[in-house]
């Protein structure tokens, strides 16, 4: 009985060790299966010095999607550049879906020594927890030593927008060099002068830009050619990243390449006495939209390594309208180049409101017109066309091509219908004029037809009471004059009432003048000369009285002027010894004083014609003396 | 030797005159000719070929009321002809608009303003039936409107006139005694003297507009107006074609415009400005 428990207790214990096992083998599988794959490679073992290699991580996990990958160590190395990408997949097996989410990370490292280093290992983070893949080893050998690698479109490189281009041209660069014995001998034989510049626009590699043409009419074709010049003798690939068009916005852009992403090679050249690879980059015609000076823009890209911007020249073209003179009726701005124009009518002859097809073919070089006006004719209904084109580059690096327009026109009018030419005037750089390029589709004969419809403008007028054509052009017009238009009438405008501001001004100036000359002839000595032309003027006269009252005022003023004494309120007697006592020399004080004397006394006297003689005496005498006084003598 | 030489000058005079005369003689022919065959294409209900040749003696230079007219009448003939192209309605009232404007016959202004009229009526029906606003012509600002009273020539006479009144009343107010005389100077300075200012400055902008205003027509079929950046004015609602604008700025392919209270920047071609006559520059 005992045995049984202890039996039953060993069974016991064995199924928990089974059920546990089984626990922990499940859950080791299950942790198994969320573990994201890794895988890790690299496109060399080996690589030269300087030379680019990229590490490639493949994460796939079927939980969430692994985030933030990191490469780890990379002694030996410079990361020059990082792709990420992502992907899911997904499947249905027996009604149960499954996803699978992966990221791939590209890392370009550049060799920056020589010797064996270990590349990682790197790792990427799967919800929350961090996984590691396994570690790279590469060998870094001097520059030229290392073995040739994978020709480079075999392998997908995440930073070369170009594709196969540039892989093309390191390819085309490797074999031209590894094919020589003495590169740069050899390549001295093959170098291209048309292609030579004085200096290198960058090291390494740059670009340059060229236009065939600097002075174009709106409309003409300006091939616009983008080069990259790569030095011979670099000994290494180079990548090319992030490239940018020259932007050109105001030209209409036609390649004239047939695959952008394939490079040509157009040879070797010197520039500045270095041997420089010149590649195609880009060939485009512009057709410049406006007149003015345009710029085209530059090109850019970046190319590895610091200070890796590369750009083109910063190209401006000239343009300017085809000249007036001579414009044909209908020409369009901006067409230009050489056009021909042919037409197919499929039918001469059909029913009234019935339809022909007419085909016509506009064909030549040039921006072709997107769209040609069919002639217009009374009766004739053309509908929208079908317009076909085959354009692109043709001989010459001119663009151009055919467009085909199939129109359905409805003849509305019974009997012969003339449909009348497609014209179309262009403007010709070649031969620097105007011509037209012309389709004849010639006549048609419409069948009478009872049940025709009424045309169609006699349905309705969206514009009913339209005044009538005029026929008669007005006289030309003369420039019309205008009155403001002069500087006089503004002038006038302003100075009329300023003219009285200046006539006022004026008046009181000279009024001012004049009180200034009455103040100036107040003084003693004015006042002298004045008393004096007085007393010659009474002497003149026969009135004795007179000429003795002007002497005696001669006196007074003279002696007020001479020597500042006035001596009309002295008594006669005392004149002398007054003018004595201002300085006057006793003879002339006393000849004055005399003559004052004389001339009080002949004014009362009864005679007056004898006394008119003794008073020009008396004059006499006082102007002497005046004279000596004043220092007139 | 002299006959020689008298025969090398005459012969030279002679090629001289008769290039001056063929080179006078070529520009008028030419757009005559020009004229005759759009009034024939009219005639023949062909009017792209009448537009064509009216807009080759614009590209010409020349500047005719009739001419403007009768392409505006093109430009309608192929609208009422069920083919218009986009832009047909505003270079049709362009034609108008110049016609009103450069017309010296009073009968050709009331028929090209008739017409401007139908065709802004129908811009203003499509625009009614897409649910947009209709104004097509906001009208002209109240200060341009006050110029307008009277003309230009007008306001220059009136302000001549004020300023010599206002002159003879200064003197006379100046010199003259007796009172009464006086009064009548002192109350014609005060109506002069406001007078010649007010009209002076009226006359100004009447030739400050002659000389510098520049208006426009919108030939495209809707348009919006683009802020300082060449951003779409948000808000704003499309410029109506036939739209009336006053033209402001010109820069790098664009238009600075303003349609009433609207005002911004419209791709130039968008915009055809309207020929005004030929005045005479300051001299």
């Amino acid at each position: 009985m005992k045995a049984r428990p202890a039996a039953r207790l060993v069974a016991r214990v064995a199924f928990g060790v089974l059920v546990a096992l089984f626990a922990i083998a499940f859950a080791g599988s299950a942790r198994a299966e969320d573990r994201p794959r890794l895988s890790l490679q690299s496109d060399a073992d080996v690589i030269a010095l300087g030379d680019t290699l990229h590490v490639t991580l493949e994460a796939q996990s079927s939980g969430s999607t692994p985030i933030d990958p990191q490469i780890g160590a990379v002694n030996g190395f410079q990361v020059i550049g990082i792709s990420p990408s992502t992907s899911t997949s997904m499947s249905i097996v027996n009604g149960t879906m499954s996803s699978t989410r992966g990221l791939t990370t590209v890392w370009s490292l550049r060799a920056t020594k020589v010797g064996v280093f270990t590349i990682g290992p790197p790792t990427v983070r799967v919800d929350g927890t961090r996984y590691r893949a396994q570690a790279l080893s590469v060998r870094v050998v001097p520059a030229g030593q290392a073995p040739q690698r994978m020709p480079q479109q075999q392998q997908s490189d995440p930073f070369d927008p170009f594709g196969g281009l540039f892989g093309q041209l390191n390819q085309q660069l490797g074999q031209q060099l590894g094919q020589m014995q003495d590169p740069r001998q050899q390549l001295q034989a093959q170098l291209d002068p048309k292609y030579a510049l004085n200096a290198p626009r960058g090291q390494t590699a740059f670009l340059h830009a060229v236009v065939d043409k600097a002075n174009v009419v709106v409309g003409e074709q300006v091939t616009f050619t983008v080069y990259i010049y790569v030095d011979a003798m670099l000994g290494h690939s180079i990548d090319l990243n992030d490239p940018h068009e020259a932007p050109a916005s105001d030209f209409v852009k036609r390649s004239l390449q047939p695959d952008e992403s394939k490079v040509e090679t157009l040879g070797m050249t010197s520039v500045g006495g270095q041997i420089y690879s010149v590649q195609l980059l880009r060939r485009v015609a512009l057709f410049p939209l406006k007149a003015g000076d345009l710029d085209i823009g530059e090109m850019s890209l970046q190319i590895s390594g610091k200070n890796g911007l590369r750009s083109s020249e910063d190209v401006h073209v000239h343009v300017s309208e085809p000249p007036v003179q001579g414009r044909p009726p209908g020409y369009a701005v901006g067409d230009v180049g050489t056009f021909l124009l042919s037409a197919d009518v499929s039918s001469r002859d059909t029913d009234q409101d019935g339809a022909i097809g007419v085909t016509v073919s506009l064909s030549g070089n040039g921006n072709l017109p997107a769209a040609i006006d069919p002639p217009e004719r009374a009766g004739v209904e053309w509908l929208e066309p079908q317009v076909t084109e085959k354009v692109g580059r043709q001989a010459g690096d001119k663009f151009g091509g055919s467009r085909t327009f199939q129109y359905v026109v409805r003849v509305h009018r019974a009997g012969d219908v003339d449909l009348g030419d497609f014209t179309l005037p262009y403007w010709n750089p070649k031969t620097s004029a105007y011509e037209t390029a012309q389709a004849t589709l010639g006549v048609v004969h419409a069948k009478a037809n009872a049940n025709a419809h009424a045309p169609v403008d006699a349905v309705m007028d969206p514009l009913p009471g339209l005044p009538a054509v005029r026929a008669a052009r007005e006289p030309v017009a003369t420039a019309q004059k205008h009155l403001d238009d002069t500087p006089a009438f503004w002038l006038s405008l302003g100075g009329m009432p300023l003219a009285y501001g200046f006539v006022v001004m004026a008046a009181g100036a000279a009024r001012r003048v004049r009180e200034k000359r009455a103040a100036h002839g107040a003084s003693p000595k004015t006042e002298m000369q004045a008393r004096i032309a007085a007393a010659e003027a009474a002497a003149r006269t026969e009135d004795a009285s007179a000429i003795d009252a002007a002497t005696a005022r001669a006196i007074q003023a003279a002696a007020i002027a001479g020597k500042q004494i006035n001596v009309r309120g002295l008594a006669t007697s005392d004149i002398a010894r007054a003018l004595k006592e201002a300085g006057v020399t006793e003879d002339d004080a006393r000849e004055l004083e005399s003559v004052l004397l004389a001339c009080e006394a002949a004014r009362f006297s009864a005679s007056e014609t004898s006394g008119a003689d003794e008073a020009r005496q008396r004059w006499e005498r006082a102007r002497r003396a005046i004279d000596r006084l004043a220092g007139r003598a | 030797m002299r006959t020689w030489r008298a025969i090398a000058l005459a012969s030279l005079l002679l090629a001289g005159a008769t290039s001056l005369a063929r080179a006078d003689a070529s520009g008028p022919d030419d757009t005559d000719a020009l004229f005759k065959q759009g009034l024939a294409a009219l005639a023949d209900a062909r009017p792209g070929d009448a537009i064509a040749d009216f807009e080759a003696m614009g590209d010409r230079g020349v500047v005719d009321a009739v001419v403007s007219f009768d392409r505006g009448l093109a430009y309608a003939q192929r609208i009422r002809g069920g083919t218009p192209a986009p832009g047909d309605f505003g270079r049709a009232a362009l034609g108008f608009e110049e016609a009103r404007a450069l017309t010296h016959d009073p009968s050709l202004a009331r028929e090209a303003t008739n017409a401007l009229g139908t065709i802004r009526a129908e811009v203003a029906r499509k625009r009614a039936l897409a649910g947009e606003p209709v104004d097509v012509d906001p009208g002209v600002p109240l200060g341009r409107a006050v110029i307008a009273i009277a003309g230009e020539d007008a306001w220059t006479a009136i302000a001549a006139i004020a300023s010599f009144v206002l002159t003879l009343s200064l003197f006379v107010r100046w010199r003259a005694v007796a009172r009464r005389v006086r009064l009548g100077a002192a109350i014609a300075l005060g109506v002069a003297g406001p007078l010649l200012a007010i009209t002076a400055i009226l006359a100004f902008a009447a030739r400050d507009e002659r000389l510098h205003l520049r208006e426009g027509i919108l030939v495209t079929p809707s348009a919006r107006l683009s802020d300082d950046r060449h951003l779409t004015i948000a808000g704003d609602s499309p410029l109506p074609e036939a739209a009336h604008v006053t033209v402001e700025d010109d820069a790098a392919g664009w238009t600075r415009v303003r349609f009433g209270a609207q005002r911004g920047w419209l791709p130039s071609p968008s915009v055809r400005p309207i020929a005004r006559a030929v005045s005479a520059n300051w001299r």
